[in-house]
């Protein structure tokens, strides 16, 4: 028995050989490439040990079927069985010094792995783990020969299949992906021992249910190749090697090429999909930042640790501007406020939302500027609170409100300069006829018609109309009324606002007329500025399929004419897109359109500011 | 005799051949459909595509049934006995098998044209650079599989290598195969090049062509044909081992190969360069802005100076761009991958922003680079952290110690916090327990001591040695390491005992702590206990006891911590979580994440002290929640 199994060992030197040969190339190829103290203990152990997926099982897959398909078959082959039969020794022991043999030789590849890797981490340890993880080294050991085993025992049974033994192979893997996808035990990806691997705190747990699995299956084909061994195999073989019929050929054909089919179309489909970004294409990557949660006595907050400064500085303000908002609205209730500062939207300063903010800390850096749009969003909390969230409710008709309020608020208690000085786009619209409270109140008319951002400015002054007329607590006093549903259900505009005006104790047209009255005092404090920046009277021209539209006129010093457009009436502000002019005009793509009309809207703009666009026309299009 | 031969032929192959005809042409006709789909922009993309795939695997599979099964079969004996010579019957095979391609791809392209002349103008001219392209192509393909298949069992590891070496070819050279041979044939100009025929192209497809028939019929003829049956025989199992090596090889080749390139340069659009003394400095240009102007002269300067001490052979590109979401004092490097250079990030348009905040992250980050990451081993590590301070501080103060300067107060608070020699070796350790910022101030004083003591040349060249940048960036490093370590280094560049430094150094921070201890014991010291406690059978809070001692002048600390893997290695500080509370002594804080059992944390608490200029933090402890 000795003798034979020193005669088989001799038989696998090659093969052992070649192991090391792929395993030196593998560590050298790293060695050449990268000082090997740098491997942190993750990537060695992580990558070198226990999470080998599913590329490596494949390899050792492959290394046992080259190893399998012509250990026992090359016997009947070679015709040498018959020699090996005239031997003392029985086919069970030739079976097994074979297998034990073929097993030894697979065991090879874990152990000089092992070896290269204690190798590294004598190399690589650092003051923060010096261990060399040797629970770690069996487990992974253990499980590899498990998957080995497994592995040996189907390329030998594989092996009397001959060429079928592929054609057998290639439909079980295309079985097991279509299993997996209903079952997902059985995906292969999870199937793979050293795959998914657990840890319970630094003890690797060994997926035993799995093991078993692995070992039941290897047994069983151990034991198929053994009967094939035995005598089966020769029959089956002698099968198998006959003339090749034609119809064993065009099944091999038809199935060779129903693959290739397969596969071009695969990436075809791959190709038109997603268009392969290049290998040599350059990539940056940019480390993550964690985030830091802080409670101040009313807000909840959580933001990156990339602005922790600018977010502390708010941080260190914020309850003071949540006090003087809840005065303004004589607010009492204990309130937690959740603030998110980890959105970094471009479109927003802030959002709210019942009683959770999102603001956008890169948006300002100031110290002022954040007050202000903490100032803004907090507002927006405690009117909804006041109202019991009725506000929401009637988001359509108390757009304005909300903002209008915000907005006052904001430049009330959190900006230095006067209130009406900031009112130049009320005076300008004032001007020009487009600040009426009929559309104000509407928004979707407002939006379709014009720009929903009036809704700020035109609001703005509303709200200052209310204080001026009725005093400060009136809009604390409409927003509570608001939370009587009795006044407000059914209704919506006008007829809404009148009945919270009457419920309030206030009147609608008294709030009204001072809209107007404050809207001509603007419209006289601005009245130069507004001079200077008369309506503009768009020049559109068509030209294949390209619209421009732009103008003569000049815009005064420091101010910027913008056109922008939308696909149609229903399109939402982000939908809307503003071009670059050039020589005075901007086009856009006829194909952008809906339906057979253009939309455009011009406007002024100053630096930094928001635009002030006239209301939105139409163009026919041919 | 020959009509024979093709008789034979086609009885023995004739229904693989129908076979693969009509795959062949069932293939083409979905391949046009799709390019029709796409609108690829002509019906003959199709033949183009059809040439490079379906194409060569039929000339693949008629070759393998001409020629290798006939000569594995070594049926080609029973041929010799007829009365045809040797370069008959092999001339026949050819030719047989190239009508047979050649055909197929010629009704190929007739159908495409057919269609594409419905949609577009198609001249003569046009027709006959078409036609040159793809008989051309289908000559040089064919010939090489039909000479291939003459080289038996050597064939599948031949073409294994022949693709690899083209692979590495095109990789490590500028040559670009899409445009020589029968690739630039059939490239995308196939279907709309119009006016020039591919004279180029052609005559080196025709000469190769001629060259792979001249092999095939040398191998096929000489010696009676028995060069072709001996290579036609099965493949020995060292044979097979020793084609598994040699592809193995060149697959390591070409990706050793690959690792080794150098790749070019990052580039910035828009930005401040300053390119003298072998130092290129690359700053983004932010619109209306001077501050990147200023910034490249500063950076620039302090890379010459630093190049200028440490002898560095070669600086690389430093490229800074300008991230308006970082606070002032946070920077980002990069991973660049396919480019070379250092690429940072940091906000230098910010109001708040200082240089001096900034200098230490870029010498660190740029020596780090610099030396390959050698200088970050332990027990050397201190040096390059203790040089990022060192090298501000040695412009603005001598070697003595001076409390103004913020890294020598920091330096004193190390002290109190303990520092031993075994921490100088065990550094990662030690940062872990002090903090970045003190364990960094520790290191400077260590070097501002050796200038003191040993004088600024000798400090100079011991610096020199230990941050080598001009080491391999590969095992040769290690080696280096192992052969040369810091003591020897040291004694080597210092000419005295390393251990003996160490002690005279901690001696030398204990009598710089008694000198600021007045300042130094008002600050505190942070000391936090931490316990798990259950929510559910399987789930925990962290809840962490800080001390503070004495109190600080502010009443928030910090809670910082991590969800770890099983692996303990340096983690980046800026991936930990913070949570910011009220202290008062006693108190208790509860961490705002339940941990699962079996998982592991690590977490701290800090405290930012303006006396230091920094957080001071209580020590990293990593658990398990058990």
């Amino acid at each position: 028995m000795l003798a034979l199994l020193r005669k088989e060992f001799r038989s696998r030197i090659p093969f052992l050989l070649l192991i090391l040969f792929f395993t030196l190339v593998s560590y050298g190829a790293q060695a050449l490439t990268e000082p090997l103290s740098l491997t942190s203990t993750e990537k060695l152990y992580g990558d070198g040990l226990i999470e080998l997926g599913m590329e490596y099982a494949i390899t050792v897959f492959v290394l046992s079927l080259a190893l399998s398909y012509g250990l026992l078959v090359r016997e009947f082959d070679d015709r040498t069985i018959e020699f090996l039969d005239a031997l003392p020794v029985s086919r069970t022991q030739l079976f097994f010094a074979k297998w034990f043999s073929a097993f030894c030789t697979l065991a090879f590849v874990p152990i000089v792995d092992i070896f290269f890797v204690l190798g590294i981490r004598a190399l690589s340890t650092t003051s923060l783990d010096r261990s060399y993880h040797f629970d770690w080294i069996m487990t992974s050991l253990g499980l590899q020969l498990v998957q080995m085993y497994c592995f040996l025992s189907i390329g030998l049974v594989l092996s009397f299949l001959r060429r079928f033994g592929w054609l057998a192979l290639g439909l079980f893997g295309w079985s097991m992906m279509i299993a997996g996808r209903f079952i997902p035990e059985l995906d292969l990806s999870n199937l793979v021992l050293c795959g998914d691997p657990q840890f319970f705190g630094k003890r690797w747990l060994v997926p035993w249910q799995l093991v078993f699995g692995y070992l039941a299956v290897g047994s069983l084909a151990l034991l198929m190749a053994y009967g094939l061994f035995l005598g089966g195999g020769r029959v089956l073989l002698r099968w198998l090697a006959g003339s090749e019929s034609r119809a064993k050929q065009v099944v091999l054909v038809g199935c060779s090429a129903a693959i290739v089919f397969v596969v071009l179309g695969i990436m075809t489909q791959t190709i038109l999909e997603e268009p392969p970004e290049s290998p040599d294409a350059v990539r940056v990557t940019y480390p993550g930042w964690a985030t830091t949660s802080r409670s101040t006595e009313t807000y909840d907050v959580v933001f990156p640790n990339n602005l922790a400064n600018r977010a502390n500085r708010l941080l260190d303000e914020a309850d003071g501007v949540y006090a003087s908002v809840a005065e303004f609205f004589d607010f009492e209730e204990d309130l937690r406020i959740s603030v998110d500062m980890t959105s970094f939207s471009g479109h927003h300063l802030g959002t709210a939302y019942w009683n959770k903010l999102k603001l956008n800390l890169t948006s300002h850096e100031d110290l002022p500027s954040l007050r202000q749009t903490l100032g803004h969003e907090t507002t927006h909390v405690i009117l909804e609170s006041l109202s019991d969230n009725q506000l929401r409710e009637n988001f359509g008709s108390v757009r304005f409100f909300h903002e209008g309020v915000a907005t006052y608020v904001e430049r009330r208690f959190f900006m230095d300069e006067e209130l009406t000085e900031l009112r130049l786009n009320a005076a300008l619209l004032q001007d020009r006829g487009d600040a009426s409270f009929d559309r104000l109140v509407d928004n979707d008319r407002l939006r379709a018609e014009h720009d929903s951002f009036l809704a700020y400015e035109l609001g703005e002054v509303f709200a200052a109309a209310i204080v001026r007329r009725f005093g400060d607590e009136a809009i604390g006093n409409l927003a509570r009324t608001f939370a009587d549903r009795r006044h407000s259900e059914g209704l919506s505009g006008v007829l809404l606002w009148r009945s919270i005006f009457q419920a309030s104790g206030y009147s609608l047209n008294e709030a009204v007329d001072e809209y107007y009255e404050l809207l001509e005092e603007t419209q006289q404090i601005h009245a130069d500025t507004v001079a200077q920046l008369p309506e503009l009277r768009p020049i559109v021209e068509l030209e294949d399929a390209v619209i421009w539209v732009g103008t003569e006129q000049v815009p005064p010093d420091g101010w910027e004419i913008v056109v922008r457009f939308r696909s149609s009436t229903n399109a939402t502000d982000d939908q809307y897109w503003v071009v670059k002019l050039v020589d005075g005009y901007g086009y856009a793509m006829l194909d952008s359109f809906v339906g057979r009309a253009a939309w455009y809207q011009i406007g002024y703009r100053q630096r930094n500011k928001m635009p002030i666009y006239q209301p939105w026309k139409k163009v026919r299009i041919p | 005799m020959i009509r024979t031969l093709i008789r034979k032929d086609l009885i023995e192959h004739g229904w693989m051949f129908a076979m693969v005809i009509a795959m062949s042409l069932f293939g083409f006709l979905l391949v046009l459909i799709g390019t029709t789909l796409q609108e690829a922009g002509s019906s003959l993309d199709s033949v183009r595509f059809y040439g490079v795939t379906l194409n060569i695997v039929m000339s693949m599979v008629i070759c393998n049934r001409l020629v290798v099964h006939e000569y594995s079969g070594k049926t080609q004996l029973f041929l010799e006995g007829l009365p045809v010579s040797r370069s008959a019957m092999l001339w026949t095979k050819y030719l047989l098998g190239f009508v047979i391609v050649a055909s197929t791809m010629a009704c190929c392209f007739l159908f495409a044209l057919a269609i594409a002349s419905r949609q577009e103008m198609i001249g003569l001219r046009f027709v006959l650079i078409m036609t040159s392209r793809w008989v051309a192509f289908v000559f040089v393909t064919y010939s090489f599989f039909f000479m291939m298949g003459l080289l038996g069992r050597y064939r599948i590891p031949l073409y294994a290598c022949l693709g690899l070496s083209l692979m590495i070819l095109s990789d490590a050279t500028s040559l670009d195969i899409t445009q020589h041979g029968p690739l630039a044939l059939l490239n995308d100009k196939f279907a709309f090049e119009r006016f020039e025929f591919p004279v180029r192209s052609l005559v080196e497809c025709v000469t190769a062509g001629g060259v792979f028939i001249g092999i095939a019929m040398l191998m096929g003829l000489v010696r009676e044909g028995s060069v072709a049956s001996l290579l036609a025989e099965r493949m020995s199992h060292r044979e097979k081992l020793f084609a598994a090596v040699v592809i193995f090889s060149l697959l390591f080749t070409g990706s050793f190969l690959d690792e080794k390139r150098k790749p070019d340069p990052y580039t910035i659009p828009n930005a401040y360069v300053r390119e003298s003394n072998q130092v290129s400095v690359y700053v983004e240009s932010i619109e209306d802005d001077v501050v990147g102007d200023q910034l490249a002269d500063q950076i620039h300067a302090d890379l010459v100076s630093m190049r200028d001490y440490l002898a560095i052979e070669s600086v690389p590109e430093l490229f800074l761009v300008n991230r308006r979401d970082l606070d002032s004092d946070q920077f980002e490097p990069a991973k660049l991958q396919n480019a070379s250079g250092i690429l940072l990030r940091a906000n230098y348009v910010s109001s708040d922003w200082k240089y001096e905040t900034f200098r230490p992250f870029l010498i660190d980050v740029s020596l780090s680079r610099i030396s390959h990451f050698n200088a970050i081993h332990e027990p050397q590590c201190w040096v390059l952290e203790g040089f990022s301070e060192y090298w501000p501080r040695h412009e603005a103060f001598d070697a003595q110690w001076n409390e103004s300067a913020a890294v020598d107060r920091r330096a004193a608070y190390g002290v109190l916090l303990g520092v031993e020699e075994e921490d100088i070796d065990q550094w990662y350790r030690y940062r872990d327990r002090v903090g970045e910022s003190i364990a960094r101030s520790i290191a400077c004083s260590g070097l501002v001591f050796a200038e003191r003591k040993y004088g600024a040349e000798k400090l100079q060249s011991f610096l020199r040695e230990v941050m080598r940048t001009d080491q391999p960036d590969d095992v040769r490093a290690d080696l280096h390491r192992l052969r040369l370590p810091i003591e020897k280094v040291w004694q080597q560049t210092i000419g005295s005992d390393y251990r003996e430094f160490l002690r005279d150094w901690l001696e030398e921070v204990d009598s710089l702590y008694q000198t600021f201890s007045e300042r130094i014991d008002k600050i505190p010291r942070l000391t936090a206990d931490a316990s798990w406690v259950p929510k559910s059978a399987i789930t925990y809070e962290l809840v962490i006891t800080p001390r503070c001692q004495p109190n600080a002048e502010t009443n928030s600390i910090t809670v910082r911590y991590e969800e770890l893997s099983a692996f303990d290695q340096w983690q980046p500080d800026r991936l930990a979580e913070s949570q910011i509370e009220l202290y008062e002594p006693g108190s208790t804080i509860t961490v705002n994440e339940s941990f699962a059992v079996g998982s592991r944390a690590r977490w701290t608490t800090s405290l930012y002290v303006p006396q230091l200029e920094c957080d001071v933090i209580s020590g990293w402890q990593r658990e398990e929640v058990k």
